[in-house]
C-alpha cells in the first residue's frame, strides 16, 4: 500500500516529539522558500543561510508557540523574515551586498514590465529599513497589512503609510 | 483646474486596498486622465518587479547535515515566534470594566446631540469641605449660567465610585445626591452626605426634569475622599484616574502620576501609569521606558517580597506586571531574560504566591487562567475543564477568564462549548447581550438562541431607566441614543428571524426599526432586511433614503440600481429627497451656533509662519481639529484625522489640525508612527485656539460657519463621519440659500 505523504501538521507533531527525520522532511519541503525569503531581507547569502540554519535548529522549541494556527509554511516564513530583519539591523555582515556583487539574476519572466528588477534592487538598497521591509513584505511576499503589522510590531495603518512612502520614493528614484 | 487624486489615493487604488468610496472616485477620474492612468500602471509595475528580485541562488546541499549536528550537539536557538500586538488606540481600556466601556459608548453617542451652550460653562459649583473624609456632610453652592438660572430648584446628580469599581464584576452607579434650592440671591444651595463607601464622585447639575444639564462644559465637577491628614486616599486616586481616563487622557495620566507619587508601593498604580506611558512613548524611547519599568518592578519586588503578609491580589498584580514586562511570553525551564517565568525568577515567585493562596478573587484566578490558556491551547478540552473550575470558584464573573475560555472553546470546535461561554459572558456583563446574540446567530444550531438573546437586548434597551443615563446627557438625548442603539439591535434581530424563516416576525421587527432616529447603519440593515423579505419597493425606498447621506457617492446609487434592477426614477428621487430631509434634521439636532471666545485664532506652522484661522475662514465653512501628542486617544485617531483633512481638502473646505506647542521632530515622529505622516499640523503657540473654542480635551473638532460662529463641536473619538456630514449638509444648505437670494 503506497505510503501517504505526511502533512505538515503531522510532521510538526513528530518534530515536537523529537523526530529528526520529521525535521529533515520539513527542511526538504520548506528550506528553499525560506532561504529566498530570508535573502530578500538579509541582503546576502551568508546571513540568509544562517537564518535558515537558526530557524530549523530552534524549531522544536519554537513549535510550542505554533498552536497550529494557519499553515506551517506561513508561520515559518514570518520567523524567517524576523530573523533576517534582526540580522540586517544588527549589521552581522559588514559587507552588505550591493547590486554589483549580487549573484547572477535568474532568468526573468518575459512579462517583466518597464521596471527593471536590478534597478529596483539597487533602489531598494537606498531606502530606509522601515520602508524597504514593508515594501518587500507586501510586494515580494504578498502579505496583508495585518500580517505585516504582526511581524514588524506596527499598526496596519502604519504599514499602509510606509508602503505608500516607499513606492513614492522608488518612483522618484526609478524615473 | 483639474484636481488629481493624491499619490496615496492612487497607490491604494493600484494596490486594491482603497475603500469603495475612494475606488469609485479614482476610477471616475481615471476615465479621463491619462497622467493618472500612467501612474497606476507604473505602480503596478513596481509590484511585479518586486516578484522578480534576486533570490540568492541555491542552498548548500549539506545544510541539513549542519542542522542535525547542531541539534544533536545540544545547541539551542531562541527564535522569535510571538505575534506582535501593535500599540492599540484604546488607551487605558485594559482596566476598564465592560460596564464603563458601555457607558463610554453611550456617552459618545449622546454627548454631541446636545452640546449645551457656553453660558452653561460660566456656572460654578463649590463643595465644602474641599477635602472631605469618607461619609462627610457636604455643602453645595451652585451659581447657574443662563441654562439653569430660571429654575426654582436643581438636582445634583453624580457618578459614584467605590473602592474596587475599576475591577471586574462591579462598576459605578449614577444617581441624584441632592436637591439645591434657589435662594433670594439667585444662588442654589443644598446639603448632602457622601455615601460611606464612596471614594470618588463626578457631578453634574440638572433641571429637575433632566432636560437641561450643566456638566461644566463636559468637564464635570469632582469630589473625592481624603484621609485625616488631608491626603487623597489610595482608592480615591485610583478611581479618579480611571474615571478621568475615559474623558480626558492627559488628566487621567496626571492623576496616575500623582497616585504613584503618593503611594509608591502601589503595584496597580504603577501598572496603570505604564499603560498610559506606553501609549505615549515613541518607539525611539521605548527601551528607556522599559528600563524604568523594570527598575520599578525590581523595587516593588524587593519591597513586597520582604513582607510576611502579601495579599493574594497584590501577588497577582506583581505577576501581571512581570508578565507585561516579558511581553506576554511564557516558557518552561530556568529563569533568564529569555525565560522570564522560569524557576527562580521573580515572575515565577509571584505566580506561586498567587496560586498557592487559594484565593478565589478573580484577579488571582486570572493568573491561573492565563497559564491554562497557554498550556492547554493544544488540548482545549482539558483547558475548558480547567476554565470551568475557575469560573465556579471565582468570587465574581470575570471578563478575562471568559475571553480566554472563548478562545479555547473556539479552538475546540465544539459549538456547545462556544455557546456556554457566550452565555457566561452575558452573565458577567449584561450589556454584552448584543455582541453575544450576533455570535450565536452565526453559530450553527444556535440561531434561535441568538434571536432570543437579541430580543433580550432590545428589551433591555427599551426599559433602560434614568439611572444609566450618563452625566451631562439630557433625558431627551439619552432616550434618542437608546432608540438608535435599539434600532441597530432590531436590524440584527430581523436577520435572525429571517435566518429561522420567520418572515412575519422579521417584518414586525423591521417596522419597529424603521421608527428609530436617523442612523446610516440602521438604514442599511433595514434595506437589506426588506430585500430579503422580497419587498423590493420598500428596500429601494430605504436605499434611496440612505443615498441622501452626503458620505455616500454616486457609486452607491449605481450599485443599488445594478443590484436591484431597473428603479423607477420618480420613486428613487422621492426617496432621496425624503432621506435628505431626514439627514438635514439629524444634522440640525447636532448643531447649535455659539460664539468663539477670542477674536483671532492665531496658529504657527512648522515653518514658523503665523496665520489667523478665523480670518482665513471668514465667509466660508472651515474645520478646526485639536489633538495632542500627550493624549492616547488623539494618537490612535491620527489616521482618521488625516482622512478628515484629505476629505475636506477634496471638498475645498479649509482644515487645521492644531496641536500644543511641541518639538516638530517629535510631532513628525508621532505622525509617522501612528500612521499619519502627511498630516499638515499647526501649533497653538499663543493658546488662542484653545481659548477661542474653550477646549479642554483632545481630540476635539469644531465646524466654523461663514459668519464666524461655531456650528458644531465634537469631543472624543469616532466623530469624523459626523464632522463631514455636518459640513456637507450645512454648506449645501447655505450655498442653496445664498443662491436663492441672488
Amino acid at each position: 500500500m503506497p505510503q501517504q505523504r505526511p502533512s505538515d501538521g503531522q510532521l510538526v507533531r513528530d518534530v515536537q516529539n523529537g523526530s529528526m527525520a520529521a525535521l529533515g522532511v520539513l527542511y526538504e519541503r520548506h528550506a528553499a522558500m525560506l532561504f529566498r525569503t530570508a535573502y530578500r531581507f538579509a541582503g546576502n547569502r551568508e546571513d540568509a543561510e544562517e537564518v535558515v540554519q537558526d530557524l530549523f535548529v530552534g524549531l522544536r522549541d519554537a513549535l510550542s508557540g505554533y498552536g497550529e494556527r494557519g499553515r506551517f509554511e506561513a508561520w515559518a516564513r514570518r520567523i524567517a523574515v524576523r530573523l533576517a530583519i534582526d540580522r540586517r539591523r544588527r549589521g552581522t555582515r559588514r559587507d552588505r551586498a550591493r547590486p554589483s556583487t549580487a549573484p547572477p539574476l535568474e532568468a526573468r519572466s518575459d512579462q517583466s514590465d518597464s521596471v527593471d528588477a536590478v534597478a529596483l534592487a539597487a533602489a531598494l538598497a537606498e531606502l530606509p529599513d522601515s520602508l524597504r521591509e514593508v515594501f518587500l513584505l507586501r510586494e515580494a511576499e504578498g502579505l496583508s497589512h495585518d500580517e505585516i503589522g504582526e511581524i514588524l510590531g506596527i499598526r496596519p495603518g502604519t504599514s499602509m503609510v510606509r508602503l505608500t512612502r516607499a513606492k513614492k520614493k522608488l518612483r522618484r528614484m526609478l524615473t | 483646474m483639474i484636481r488629481h487624486p493624491s499619490f496615496a489615493r492612487l497607490e491604494r487604488f493600484a494596490d486594491r486596498t482603497a475603500d469603495d468610496r475612494d475606488r469609485s472616485r479614482v476610477a471616475q477620474h481615471l476615465a479621463s486622465c491619462e497622467r493618472c492612468r500612467r501612474e497606476i500602471a507604473a505602480l503596478r509595475a513596481l509590484g511585479r518587479a518586486a516578484g522578480e528580485l534576486p533570490t540568492g541562488g541555491e542552498l548548500p546541499t549539506d545544510g541539513f547535515d549542519r542542522i542535525r549536528r547542531r541539534v544533536e550537539g545540544g545547541e539551542r536557538v531562541i527564535v522569535p515566534t510571538a505575534v506582535f500586538e501593535p500599540p492599540r488606540a484604546q488607551g487605558p481600556r485594559r482596566w476598564r470594566t465592560v460596564a464603563a466601556t458601555a457607558m463610554a459608548l453611550v456617552l459618545s453617542v449622546v454627548v454631541v446631540s446636545r452640546m449645551g451652550n457656553l453660558e452653561a460653562s460660566d456656572s460654578t459649583l463649590e463643595l465644602s469641605p474641599e477635602r472631605p473624609l469618607a461619609g462627610a456632610e457636604i455643602e453645595a453652592t451652585y451659581r447657574a449660567g443662563i441654562l439653569l438660572s430660571g429654575e426654582e430648584r436643581v438636582v445634583l446628580r453624580a457618578r459614584l465610585r467605590k473602592e474596587g469599581d475599576a475591577e471586574p464584576g462591579t462598576g459605578p452607579e449614577t444617581r441624584v445626591l441632592a436637591t439645591l434650592e434657589r435662594a433670594d440671591d439667585g444662588i442654589y444651595r443644598g446639603r448632602f452626605r457622601l455615601p460611606d463607601d464612596m471614594v470618588y464622585a463626578a457631578l453634574a447639575v440638572e433641571a429637575t426634569d433632566g432636560q437641561r444639564t450643566d456638566a461644566n462644559d463636559g468637564r464635570l465637577w469632582e469630589t473625592w475622599v481624603h484621609d485625616a491628614s488631608g491626603r487623597p486616599t489610595y482608592a480615591a486616586l485610583l478611581e479618579r484616574t480611571v474615571d478621568l481616563g475615559e474623558r480626558n487622557w492627559e488628566l487621567g495620566h496626571g492623576v496616575a502620576r500623582e497616585l504613584v507619587t503618593a503611594y509608591p508601593d502601589s503595584v496597580l498604580g504603577w501598572r496603570r501609569l505604564w499603560l498610559y506611558e506606553r501609549q505615549l512613548t515613541p518607539s525611539s524611547e521605548r527601551d528607556a521606558l522599559e528600563r524604568r519599568m523594570q527598575e520599578e518592578f525590581d523595587r516593588l519586588h524587593a519591597t513586597w517580597s520582604g513582607r510576611e503578609e502579601v495579599p493574594p491580589v497584590i501577588a497577582a498584580e506583581l505577576w501581571q506586571y512581570a508578565w507585561g514586562l516579558a511581553g506576554g511570553r511564557l516558557q518552561a525551564g530556568e529563569g533568564s531574560a529569555d525565560n522570564p517565568d522560569g524557576e527562580g525568577s521573580p515572575m515565577a515567585w509571584w505566580r506561586d504566591r498567587a496560586l498557592r493562596s487559594g484565593s478565589t478573587d478573580s484577579r488571582v484566578l486570572a493568573v491561573r487562567s492565563i497559564y491554562n490558556l497557554i498550556e492547554n491551547l493544544g488540548d482545549p478540552a482539558r483547558g475548558l475543564a480547567v476554565a470551568d473550575s475557575l469560573w465556579r470558584a471565582a468570587d465574581a464573573p470575570d471578563g478575562q477568564l471568559i475571553r480566554e475560555a472563548d478562545i479555547l472553546a473556539r479552538r475546540s470546535g465544539d459549538p456547545a462549548q462556544v455557546a456556554k461561554w457566550l452565555r457566561r459572558a452575558v452573565e458577567a456583563e449584561p450589556s454584552d447581550d448584543v455582541a453575544v446574540g450576533r455570535r450565536l446567530l452565526a453559530l450553527e444550531g444556535y440561531e434561535a438562541e441568538g434571536v432570543a438573546m437579541l430580543e433580550q437586548a432590545a428589551a433591555r434597551l427599551a426599559r433602560a431607566d434614568d439611572t444609566a443615563r450618563p452625566l451631562g446627557a439630557s433625558r431627551e438625548a439619552y432616550r434618542e441614543g437608546l432608540e438608535t442603539r435599539q434600532g441597530v439591535v432590531l436590524t440584527h434581530l430581523a436577520r435572525g428571524h429571517l435566518a429561522l424563516g420567520d418572515t412575519g416576525a422579521a417584518r414586525a421587527v423591521l417596522n419597529d426599526a424603521a421608527r428609530a432616529p436617523w442612523d446610516a447603519s440602521i438604514l442599511v440593515g433595514l434595506a437589506e432586511g426588506l430585500l430579503q423579505l422580497g419587498d423590493t419597493a420598500a428596500s429601494i425606498e430605504t436605499f434611496g433614503r440612505l443615498a441622501a447621506d452626503p458620505l455616500r457617492t454616486e457609486a452607491f446609487a449605481d450599485s443599488v440600481r445594478t443590484r436591484l434592477g431597473p428603479v423607477d426614477a420618480g420613486a428613487w428621487s422621492a426617496a432621496v429627497e425624503r432621506g435628505r430631509i431626514e439627514v438635514v434634521a439629524h444634522v440640525e439636532r447636532m448643531t447649535e451656533p455659539w460664539a468663539l471666545r477670542s477674536r483671532t485664532l492665531t496658529v504657527t506652522s512648522a515653518g514658523s509662519q503665523r496665520r489667523d484661522l478665523r480670518a482665513e475662514a471668514e465667509g466660508r465653512f472651515a474645520v478646526v481639529s485639536l489633538w495632542s501628542r500627550s493624549c492616547g486617544y488623539s494618537l490612535g485617531e491620527l489616521p482618521e484625522l488625516r482622512r478628515l483633512q484629505e476629505e475636506l481638502t477634496w471638498r475645498g473646505i479649509p482644515h487645521a489640525a492644531v496641536t500644543d506647542p511641541d518639538d516638530p521632530r517629535a510631532i513628525e515622529q508621532a505622525l509617522e508612527e501612528w500612521g499619519a505622516p502627511d498630516l499638515d499640523v499647526v501649533y497653538d503657540v499663543d493658546g488662542e485656539v484653545g481659548l477661542g473654542f474653550n477646549a479642554w480635551t483632545t481630540p476635539s473638532h469644531y465646524v466654523l460657519g461663514p459668519s464666524g460662529l461655531v456650528r458644531y463641536r465634537a469631543r472624543g473619538t469616532g466623530h469624523i463621519d459626523d464632522v463631514l456630514r455636518v459640513v456637507e449638509v450645512l454648506s449645501a444648505r447655505e450655498d442653496g440659500a445664498s443662491d436663492q437670494n441672488r
